[in-house]
Parts: structure tokens; C-alpha cells; sequence
């Protein structure tokens, strides 16, 4: 089980680890590339790939974590309908950055992995929804594409059979929205990027209200190896209710900040002191957010909670998407806080009374405090608002996404907004905010 | 008829049907409104407000029994569900709903046409905290936005429910109206600001939840609780749209659709909204006048009644006598004694075809021509009816807007008409004097007059006045009857009971 994370083996990146690999499909090949593909069309059912990755373990890597096998197997049986699979690489969450590494290094992984997912949920058209601002990774996917289609690795008639497959990529236009799920499904049909309130699920009515599988990249990029080397073998690694590798993204205050493919259940504190070496300039760790910033962040103190998603929930946090974002001690709290709320502010949809305006609020009072106009009664109405937004009371979980940081800086640093409200000047308080109220109140 | 379940509300049993929409069916069972923003009956279903939160305990996607949260216009109603629309958790997440609604809200109730029947106020009110928490400032936003002729639009009342987006697509099958922008900077807007179009623009103000939407007709005109409502039928097409019909200090000041399932729903047109210069008109004849070579002279009611019998039963079975299509059914049966009595026919003016729009407008103007046809009369195109009115030695015309649809004019303009050949001696009922009568008597718009219609479907509806008619004017169809009675020369045809001024009744 416990490996350490130097010898745990890469199912995802042992290619990208090799000098020179560049990503073609001769390389890919070489690497026994599309082999599982060949294999899936030409030997296996789709219920038995589905049990194979049932028998893995393997959980979505898009945030929520949810068994993938299972998720596959919501999809109808001989519905006589189009199914479609639709690979989320949209790729917005703050501190998350760990499915552009594929997308660029080794698309055709993606596209593999991607194409055997297909197969298990009797999908023949796949779309790859990626973030807007991704244009040079969405290149690398297209040329792959072209590299597949030519091979005969997608199209008609594949391998001899009558399975078909097509892929299309499509770019978003830059809303950080339009990675929910059901965002992405009406962004793709051409609308507003706005969720759709559930029931309906995707796998009952998606996209164009067809069957419809949504995955994470990393999530369909792990069905190749866990083909090749067997659900044994991928729960090898990892823990029990977290079985795998997991691509960790580590950005902030540390020496070495990048991707890294580390065993499931590994420490925060060995990835930062052993795997990205050591905290930058030698500084003391104040608080990390653990997996992208919509999962929450932690104290230093809790560095030991290992990256799965029972320890890290057991610690009030959540795995997400496992963007570590790390601070050091000169970091300001309320700052970070601010910064994210900035982002949520801008992001949401706004269709949630709630959502829409509890952003701009939540940003409106933490940036007062930030600049030493805060009021005593802030942290209590700052606390009400994010019990107000969050809790399942939105059409979708952005609104509770955003709760998570706010809610865990509060509780983890109640003392710094404490102090700041604290030396607030009362002048400044008081003071008219730099936007004129308006009349009428 | 959907299957009945067995539910509980506020831990009462029930019974309701499977699939319904649990914001109706809590209101329909037990008479409690569920604060609601987005949702609206005739509209589809966004649940995006979340204003309409309850506690619902019904079994979860595994079997077992959750309890949690829900929005209650899109949760439909599934057997053995519990609902609770007052637990601790549904009324602190209405609340919270409220306060976030409340946050950027400019609170100028004062100066609001909404104000009295605005739902945000309502729902504070109801469930709301009276103290707003927020030290930061409030958004500002446009606050007088033209959309065109009919409606504008204050950005800093919007709660953004998007009603009014949805209305378009729902009622006449094009879009107008967008969400634009995201977030807390969303407001509503046209495709390249054009301006909105269309008859149903109206609707807007009545489905807005707030004082966002506002008819630039009835901008400032009246507070809304100083107003006289009452429940009538729009006249203006053979729909015949339920309709109220609010007056306020002796002037009709608005008129917007009431639901009715078979007719009209939530809608009406604008043609028939915007009726009102019509219907206020100055100029009203109170009495009525001869027309003599000296020049008009005022005659007393019961003796314009006695000449008008005096000249009808001196041609008896030769006179004519045409009802406009506004006449009601009460109008159309004492005209169809009337004719009884003189042994002649009576007819009504079947107008040319104008003005339909496909959706509630029909290209029939005036309310009864299914009606007066049912009841016997028969129906006379314009031409017709001018040829026979010019070559009769008597004749009675009743009804509004009879010259108008008569002359093939727009019955709505209210412009001076081309002179008309009345023939020998003709009488008229009617709001205004006309001239080429010999005699003219009083008659009510339809704002005035208690009667029924029956619309293009064979559906009976009522008319109700709104206002009481100038002083000493009877109700028409009692005009007619009493003129009825004196052709038959019947003993008490003197003491016309029912000739009353139409007294509005309270
Ligand atoms: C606001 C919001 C943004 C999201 N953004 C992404 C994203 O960029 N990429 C992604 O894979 N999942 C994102 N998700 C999660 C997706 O809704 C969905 O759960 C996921 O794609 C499912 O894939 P998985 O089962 O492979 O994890 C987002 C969810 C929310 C609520
Ligand atoms: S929770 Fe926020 S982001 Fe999600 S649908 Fe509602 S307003 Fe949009
Ligand atoms: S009325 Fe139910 S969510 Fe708006």
C-alpha cells in the first residue's frame, strides 16, 4: 500500500519522465500507446470495462471524487439514443493546473484514455470541453486528433469492427462557471454557461438532452493504465477508499512548485519538504489550501493529513482536485481570502439570489477589513452569509466551492480577522466607502 | 386526471397529485403562499430564485428517507413525501434568500408604482427581517432604462427572476429579452438595445416580481391601494381576456389581465390594456337629445323613450334594428323582444376583419358576435348594415363603437366620422351625440355596464362596471326593455322599475 512517493510507480507521467519523449504518436505508440484502445474495441464488453474500473477504485479527479466506475454505470443500456462523453478540461479552478500538463506532454494519453471511457458508456462522439485561455494545450489535442484520425485510431469502422468514434475539442470563452458540469453542457449547446438545476442527471438527460457521461482528464487519461497493468494493480497504490496516483499541482511558497504524480494518502508535509524541497527562502508554513482553492484551506498544523479524500474530509477540508496552494508565514490570510473572493465575485453565474450577490458581499467585507475599515459586527454577518449561500441551497455547488475558503479562514485564523477589525481605524469605519451610497435608504 | 398520493404538510395529511409542482399544490391544500420569485404558473420552471425553499423528507436516490431543503416549485409532489414550510432551516434559508435580495435593493417603495402589490415587499414583509445588515454600498445601476413605447426598466429594483426573459420565447415564440452580463453585474436587456416590440409587452409589469418592469402609462399615476379594482372582460377582440379594471378618483387608470384557465391565463394584449383615453372620454351625453330643424333640444328620458316607441311601432315590422357587437347578451335578448313585438328582425354588426395578432388578439373587434349570433340576431357585415340603415323609415341603433366598426373606421381612434345616411328617423344609443339622428339616448362603454359576453369559444363571461356612468344614464339593456315595454303598450311600461342610473354597485 504504502509506498514511499519516489518509488511509486507513474501510471499517468512515466512517459513525460523520460528525456525527449515529445508527445507525437510515434512516441506514444512506441509506449505501447492505444494498445488498450485496440484491445477494448476488438476483445473486451463495455460491462466489463466498467467492472474493471469499478474493481479499481478509481474516483473522478475533477473534484467531487466520485466513483467513476459507478458514474459509467448510470448510463442506459440500449437507450437507442446518442450517449455522449464529454472530458471537462476547463480547468479554472484557482491553484489547479494539473490537466494542462497532459494535455500538452501527452494528449494522446488523454485521447486513449478518453476513447476506452467512450467505449464503456456506448458513446461514438466525444467532446473535450477546454478552458478558453488553454489555447496552446487545445492545440496540442487537435493535432493529436488529426494524428489519431490519420492513423485509423479514430473514425469509422475501427480496427476491423463497427465501432465508430469521433473526437472534437471545443474551447470555452474564459468562465470559470462552465466547469460545472452542467454549465459546460449548455456552454457546448451554444447558450449561456449556466447549470441547470438537477434532476435531471446527465446520464438520463446531458448534453442535448442526451445520455451523457461528464470526466475529468486525468480521470479517463487513468482507464489506459488501469487496462494495461489491471485494478489490482492500481490499488496497489494509494489507500483504500482512494485507490491510484493522484497528479498533484503544488503552487506557492515552496523551492520546486509544479506537477507531480504522487501515491494517493501521501503527507502535505513530505510533498512540500521532500517532493517540491522545502518551503522558498527557508520560511515557516502557515496554512496550505488543499486541493484548488474551493476545498479550503488548512493551518501548518495540520500538514500531516495525508492526500485522500478521508483524511483531508475528516479534517473539514475536501481532496478536490488536489491544487495545493502553499503559504508561508509572511503570507496575510485575509489577503488570500480577498483574492478568492475577487475570483468568486467575478465567476458567478448569478442565476442564485444568494450566490450572485453573497459574492460581492463577502468581497465587500473582507476587503474592508483588509484595508482597516472593518466593523465589529462583520465576522458575525461575514459567518451568517456563508451559512446563508452555502448548504445544498444553490442550483449548483460553486456557491458552497466558494463557502469552503471563507469558512476555513475564519475558523482557522480567527485571531488575524480578529486583530484586523481590531486596529480598524473607527474614522475609517465610518467614513463613506469610495462608492457613493445611493438614495432612497 | 393524475393519480392522488398521500402527503403531509406542516404534519397534516393530504392528499394531491403525483407530479404536481409543491408550490402549488401547498397553496391550493392549504392556502399558505410560498414566497416565490422565479416561478410564475405560466411559465417555464427555472427554480433559480431559491426564495421558495420547504423541507421535504422523501426517499433519496438509495431508498432511504432524506430530509433536506428544496425548492418548491420545481420538487413535484411524490407519494409519502413530508413537507414543513416553517421549520427553523426553511424559514432562515427564505430569510437568507430575502437578505441577499434586500442587499442591493434602492428601498424606494415610497416612490415605486409597485409599491401595494409588489411580491419583495410582500415577502419582507411576511418573512423578511425588518434591519438590513450591509454597511457597503449599494450597487448602482440605471435607473430609468426605456424598452421601448410601454415599459421601462430600473436596473437597481431587479431581483433578476427572469420572468420577463422567459415570457417572450413562452408567449410569442421569439426572444427579446436577455440576461446580460454575469454575476452581481447581470442586468436585463434587448439584443443591441433595441427597443422591445410586440402587442404583450404589458405583461412585463404585471409578472414583475418587483417595481422593475414599469408601464410608462401608468408611471406616478395612482398608489395602487387608493385604486377601485374590479374584476370585468376586455371588449376590444372576441377573446375576451379576464381582465381587472382599476379606477381611481373617477378615472379608469388601468386595466391588466386576470387568470382565467380557458381564456386568456396570465396575459392580455396591449391593444386591450391600452384602452383607457377611450374610455375616459370627455364630452359624455348624460340625457337624451333630438335633432330638429331648430337645432338639438334635451328631452327628458321617458319622453325620448315614448317618441322612440312612438316612431318604431309606426313602422313596425319595417324598422331596424341593429346591435353593435360590443352589446351584451342582456342588450341582445331585450333587442330580440323588441323585434318580437314589432314582428321584425333584429340584427348585429358582424365588423370587417381587423387587427388579429395570432396569439389572444382575434380579428374580430368587440366581444359578443358568438353571443348576439347564439341568441338569434343576425349577423349583418357593414355595407349591409349601411344599405339597410339608409333605406329605413325607422330605425334603432345600439351599442358602442357601432358608427365606428359601421363606418369601417379604427373604433379606437375616437376621431370625428364621416357623415352617415340615417335614413327617415333614426335612433341611436350611445356614449356621444352624433349627428343625422333624429334621436339619441345615453349609453355606458362597456367600463360601465353590468352585463354578460360570450367570446369566440362559448365561454360566458362578465362584465362589471368599473365606473359609475354620467348621472341619470340607465344600463342599456334596461334602456332597451323599457323602450321594449312601450312599443307593447304594456300597463306598468310607465313606472320602468329598472330604469335607474346605472349605480355602480359597492
Ligand atoms: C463551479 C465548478 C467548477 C468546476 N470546474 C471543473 C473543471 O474545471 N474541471 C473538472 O474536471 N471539473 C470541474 N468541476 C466538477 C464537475 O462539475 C464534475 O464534477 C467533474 O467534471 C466530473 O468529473 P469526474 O467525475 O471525473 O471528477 C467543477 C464543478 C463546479 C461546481
Ligand atoms: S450557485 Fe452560483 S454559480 Fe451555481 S448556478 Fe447558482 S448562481 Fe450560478
Ligand atoms: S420560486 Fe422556486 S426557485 Fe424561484
Amino acid at each position: 500500500m504504502s509506498q514511499s512517493f519516489q518509488d511509486s510507480p507513474k501510471f499517468l507521467t512515466e512517459r513525460l519522465l523520460r528525456d525527449g519523449y515529445g508527445g507525437t504518436l510515434a512516441e506514444y505508440r512506441a509506449a505501447g500507446g492505444y494498445e488498450q484502445w485496440r484491445r477494448a474495441v476488438t476483445s473486451l464488453q463495455p460491462a466489463e470495462i466498467i467492472d474493471l474500473v469499478k474493481d479499481s477504485g478509481l474516483r473522478g479527479r475533477g473534484g467531487a471524487g466520485f466513483p467513476t466506475g459507478l458514474k459509467w454505470s448510470f448510463m442506459p443500456k440500449d437507450s437507442g439514443k446518442p450517449h455522449y462523453l464529454l472530458v471537462n478540461s476547463d480547468e479554472s479552478e484557482p491553484g489547479t493546473f494539473k490537466d494542462r500538463l497532459l494535455l500538452e506532454k501527452d494528449p494522446h494519453l488523454v485521447l486513449e484514455g478518453a476513447a476506452i471511457s467512450a467505449f464503456a458508456i456506448g458513446a461514438r462522439t466525444i467532446y473535450i470541453y477546454v478552458r478558453g485561455e488553454y489555447v496552446y494545450p487545445r492545440e496540442c489535442l487537435d493535432r493529436a486528433i488529426q494524428e489519431a484520425y490519420e492513423a485509423g485510431l479514430l473514425g469509422q469502422k475501427l480496427f476491423g469492427t463497427d465501432w465508430s468514434l469521433d473526437i472534437y475539442t471545443h474551447p470555452g470563452a474564459g468562465a470559470y462557471i462552465c466547469g460545472e458540469e452542467t454549465a459546460l453542457m449548455e456552454s457546448l449547446e451554444g447558450k449561456r454557461g449556466h447549470p441547470r438545476p438537477k434532476p435531471p442527471f446527465p446520464a438520463g438527460y446531458g448534453a442535448w438532452g442526451q445520455p451523457t457521461t461528464i470526466n475529468n482528464v486525468e480521470t479517463v487519461a487513468n482507464a489506459r493504465p488501469i487496462l494495461e497493468h489491471g485494478a489490482g494493480a492500481f490499488r496497489s497504490v494509494g489507500t483504500k477508499n482512494s485507490p491510484g496516483t493522484i497528479l498533484v499541482g503544488v503552487s506557492g511558497h515552496v523551492n520546486r512548485p509544479g506537477v507531480y504524480e504522487l501515491p494517493m494518502g501521501v503527507p502535505v508535509r513530505t510533498v512540500v519538504d521532500q517532493v517540491c524541497g522545502g518551503m522558498r527562502n527557508g520560511k515557516a508554513l502557515k496554512a496550505f489550501y488543499v486541493g484548488g482553492s474551493s476545498t479550503g484551506l488548512l493551518p501548518a498544523k495540520d500538514a500531516d493529513v495525508t492526500l485522500d479524500h478521508d483524511a483531508v474530509r475528516e479534517r473539514g477540508v475536501m481532496l478536490g482536485t488536489a491544487g495545493l496552494i502553499v503559504m508561508d508565514e509572511d503570507t496575510s490570510i485575509i489577503r488570500a481570502t480577498r483574492v478568492l473572493a475577487d475570483f468568486y465575485d467575478h465567476e458567478t453565474c448569478g442565476q442564485c439570489s444568494q450566490c450572485r450577490v453573497g459574492m460581492e458581499w463577502s468581497y465587500q467585507i473582507i476587503r474592508r477589513i483588509e484595508e482597516g475599515r472593518g466593523h465589529p459586527s462583520d465576522l458575525k454577518t461575514f459567518a451568517d452569509l456563508i451559512q446563508n449561500f452555502s448548504g445544498g441551497k444553490t442550483i449548483c455547488a460553486f456557491a458552497d466551492g466558494a463557502a469552503m475558503p471563507f469558512k476555513t479562514a475564519l475558523l482557522h485564523f480567527r485571531e488575524e480577522w480578529e486583530e484586523a477589525i481590531r486596529r480598524a481605524n473607527p474614522q475609517m469605519a465610518d467614513s463613506p466607502s469610495e462608492e457613493p451610497q445611493t438614495a432612497g435608504t | 386526471m393524475p393519480e392522488t398520493v398521500p402527503i403531509t404538510i406542516n404534519d397534516q395529511d393530504f392528499e394531491a397529485p403525483a407530479g404536481a409542482p409543491l408550490i402549488d399544490v401547498i397553496q391550493e391544500l392549504t392556502g399558505e403562499e410560498v414566497p416565490r420569485f422565479c416561478y410564475h404558473r405560466d411559465l417555464p420552471v427555472v427554480g433559480s430564485c431559491r426564495m421558495c425553499q420547504v423541507e421535504v423528507e422523501a426517499p433519496g436516490p438509495g431508498g432511504a428517507l432524506r430530509k433536506a431543503l428544496a425548492i418548491s416549485c420545481r420538487t413535484p409532489v411524490a407519494k409519502g413525501m413530508k413537507i414543513w414550510t416553517q421549520t427553523p432551516a426553511a424559514q432562515t434559508a427564505r430569510k437568507g434568500v430575502l437578505e441577499f435580495l434586500l442587499k442591493d435593493h434602492p428601498l424606494d417603495c415610497p416612490i415605486c408604482d409597485k409599491a401595494g402589490e409588489c411580491p419583495l415587499q410582500n415577502f419582507t414583509y411576511q418573512e423578511g427581517q425588518s434591519e438590513g445588515r450591509s454597511v457597503d454600498p449599494r450597487r448602482k445601476r440605471r435607473k430609468r432604462v426605456s424598452l421601448g413605447d410601454v415599459i421601462v426598466l430600473d436596473e437597481e429594483r431587479c431581483v433578476l427572476c427572469s420572468r420577463c426573459v422567459r415570457f417572450f420565447p413562452e408567449v410569442e415564440g421569439r426572444t427579446q429579452l436577455q440576461v446580460l452580463n454575469m454575476g452581481n453585474r447581470s442586468h436585463i436587456g434587448t439584443f443591441d438595445n433595441q427597443p422591445l416590440q410586440g402587442n404583450y409587452q404589458g405583461n412585463l409589469a404585471d409578472i414583475c416580481p418587483v417595481g422593475a418592469l414599469t408601464l410608462k402609462d401608468f408611471r406616478f399615476q395612482a398608489r395602487v391601494w387608493n385604486t377601485h379594482s374590479v374584476p370585468s372582460t376586455c371588449t376590444r377582440c372576441s377573446r375576451g381576456c379576464a381582465v381587472m379594471v382599476d379606477a381611481y378618483r373617477g378615472r379608469l387608470v388601468r386595466i391588466r389581465p386576470r387568470y382565467d384557465a380557458k381564456v386568456n391565463r396570465s396575459w392580455m394584449c396591449d391593444f386591450g390594456r391600452f384602452q383607457l383615453q377611450d374610455l375616459n372620454l370627455p364630452g359624455r351625453l348624460s340625457g337624451a337629445i333630438q335633432e330638429q330643424q331648430q337645432g338639438l333640444r334635451e328631452l327628458p328620458l321617458e319622453q325620448a323613450l315614448e317618441t322612440a316607441a312612438e316612431n318604431l311601432r309606426a313602422e313596425a315590422s319595417q324598422s331596424f334594428l341593429l346591435a353593435s357587437n360590443y352589446a351584451t347578451l342582456e342588450v341582445g335578448q331585450a333587442l330580440m323582444e323588441l323585434a318580437k313585438s314589432l314582428q321584425t328582425e333584429a340584427y348585429f354588426l358582424k365588423p370587417s376583419a381587423w387587427g388579429g395578432d395570432g396569439i389572444l388578439r382575434t380579428d374580430d373587434p368587440g366581444p359578443n358576435s358568438f353571443g348576439l349570433q347564439e341568441l338569434g340576431l343576425k349577423a349583418l357585415a357593414p355595407d349591409q348594415a349601411r344599405e339597410r340603415l339608409a333605406a329605413a323609415e325607422a330605425s334603432l341603433l345600439v351599442g358602442e363603437k357601432l358608427l365606428p366598426l359601421l363606418l369601417q373606421q379604427d373604433p379606437t381612434a375616437g376621431s370625428t366620422l364621416p357623415p352617415i345616411d340615417t335614413g327617415r328617423t333614426a335612433i341611436l344609443v350611445d356614449t356621444h351625440l352624433r349627428s343625422g339622428f333624429a334621436l339619441t339616448l345615453p349609453g355606458l362603454t362597456w367600463a360601465e355596464t353590468q352585463g354578460r359576453v360570450k367570446n369566440l369559444d362559448g365561454h360566458t363571461r362578465i362584465l362589471r362596471p368599473a365606473l359609475p356612468g354620467p348621472d341619470g344614464v340607465p344600463q342599456t339593456h334596461d334602456l332597451v326593455q323599457s323602450l321594449c315595454a312601450r312599443v307593447r303598450r304594456d300597463p306598468d311600461a310607465h313606472s320602468t322599475p329598472n330604469l335607474q342610473p346605472s349605480g355602480m354597485p359597492v
